[in-house]
């Protein structure tokens, strides 16, 4: 990442106060790398409408973080989308995760554009509201957009040894070739896809009729299936799969979920699973 | 008496014009000075220009800085410390600077915000939650190696 940030993220609060960032605009080439690495099926523009945090005149020497699963936890936020020439459009400049906010830009306040200036003091600012907020997941696996991405370059990466820790061998035979068929494998089930040593389909919670792993109603299913004796250990399974947790009875499942309904989310980055936040964490304090 | 008290009161009259004339310039001059505000004021309402809201909140008074307390942990003597610090020194209350290297968790305590400015891995646990800021790619490899997701990767 060199001196830019993208524009998208300015309504945010951390650029109203204390100072009201109010960058000058730019409309930068899209990089080569944003097309390479684009997942959705929209075409990206050829412009993109930028603002120079900071003025070094090199396009590297900051750091991005990867988009894709950043903000599948509420404990994580994206501040400034950063524009870079190695990663995928999105990837992140300024972010937070927990108490912890990374400036991905190089220069010192000096070589800062006064927009970047005062996007930082508000940065400072902003982080102090988080404090005792450690991460409520660390990353623990990849996101599943990551199986798509990875996919794609199924017949380019020619070391095997490469994709061993994604796909299966029996995938990586049937699509060794076909790029586009490994993509589409993963798209058609893109909501069912977990990880088990490699990216898998979760075959399982399909034959149930779930048509998701990620969603509170999931959750609400599988509980529901306790009572069930014919689903009753496929769905103790996937409760094991998809939670820390390990309650005895249905009932028990039942009062945990209606104890922490608002407060449960899934994160594919924190290992697929379902977690709960603490009471308090998600409202902090007003400055 | 009188005649004195006349003449008296002739030159005290001639005094006393000479100072409202000083008074009215005086006054008039202030008014002066006054009017275009008061114009200027009044046009921008007439235009319709918008005002433009004011952009700091707080102001450059140095008894009106930022009431945080920062800690500052960079390499000591270097243009890049310097440059930081006397940024942040204008805008916060409490700058505090310490060698990123001998940085310990422990030295947060009685910090808002902890600034890691290029710092190389500080051995920080996965129980600190000091409100912090990591900075440029060493930042990312410290978010890394506490498995962040502002991490590198």
């Amino acid at each position: 990442m060199g001196d830019a940030a993208h524009a998208e993220l300015l309504d945010h609060e951390v650029y109203q106060k204390p100072f009201k960032v109010a960058p000058d605009f730019e409309f930068w080439d899209t990089p080569d790398n944003y097309r390479r690495s684009h997942i959705g099926d929209d075409k990206l523009p050829d412009k993109m409408k930028v603002w120079r945090v900071q003025n070094t005149g090199k396009d590297y020497g900051g750091v991005v973080a990867r988009a894709y699963g950043f903000t599948d936890s509420p404990d994580a936020e994206v501040l400034a989308l950063g524009f870079n020439r190695g990663k995928e459009y999105g990837a992140v400049g300024v972010g937070r995760h927990g108490n912890f906010l990374q400036w991905g830009y190089s220069a010192a306040p000096s070589k800062m554009t006064d927009a970047g200036k005062k996007f930082f003091v508000n940065c400072v600012c902003y982080i102090k509201r988080f404090d005792g907020k450690a991460p409520l997941v660390r990353t623990t696996s990849s996101h599943r957009l990551d199986a798509l991405r990875l996919a794609a370059l199924i017949n380019r990466i020619k070391n095997k040894d490469f994709f061993s820790a994604t796909f299966s061998s029996d995938l990586m035979e049937k699509y060794a070739a076909d790029p586009n068929g490994l993509v589409q494998y993963y798209k058609t089930d893109f909501e069912m896809i977990y990880r088990d040593k490699v990216y898998r389909i979760d075959s399982e919670l399909k034959s149930l009729g779930l048509d998701s792993n990620r969603g509170i109603d999931t959750l609400e299913r599988l509980i529901g299936l306790l009572q069930d004796k014919t689903h009753a250990d496929a769905a103790r399974g996937l409760l094991t799969r998809y939670t820390n947790e390990s309650f005895a009875s249905a009932d028990q499942w039942q009062h945990w979920l209606e104890s922490n309904r608002d407060r449960i989310f899934f994160s594919d980055v924190g290992g697929y699973k379902f977690f709960v936040a603490p009471k308090g964490y998600l409202l902090p304090d007003s400055p | 008496m009188l005649g004195k008290h006349t003449l008296k009161g002739k030159s005290g009259c001639t005094v006393l014009t000479l100072c409202c004339v000083l008074v009215m310039i005086f006054a008039f001059g202030c008014r002066k000075k006054e009017q275009p505000q008061g114009s200027r004021r009044g046009s921008s309402t007439e235009t319709t220009k918008p005002v433009p809201a004011p952009e700091r909140v707080y102001q450059a008074d140095t008894d009106e800085k930022i009431n945080l307390r920062i800690l500052y942990a960079g390499l000591p003597n270097t243009e890049r410390a310097k440059d930081f610090t006397d940024f942040l020194a204008e805008h916060f209350a409490q700058v505090e600077t310490i060698d990123y290297n001998t940085f310990k968790e422990g030295q947060s305590r009685g910090f808002d915000v902890v600034i890691l400015d290029y710092a190389p891995r500080p051995n920080i646990s996965r129980e600190y939650s000091r409100a912090t800021i990591t900075v440029g790619v060493p930042g990312a490899d410290i978010c890394s190696s506490l498995s962040l997701k502002t991490g590198y990767l």
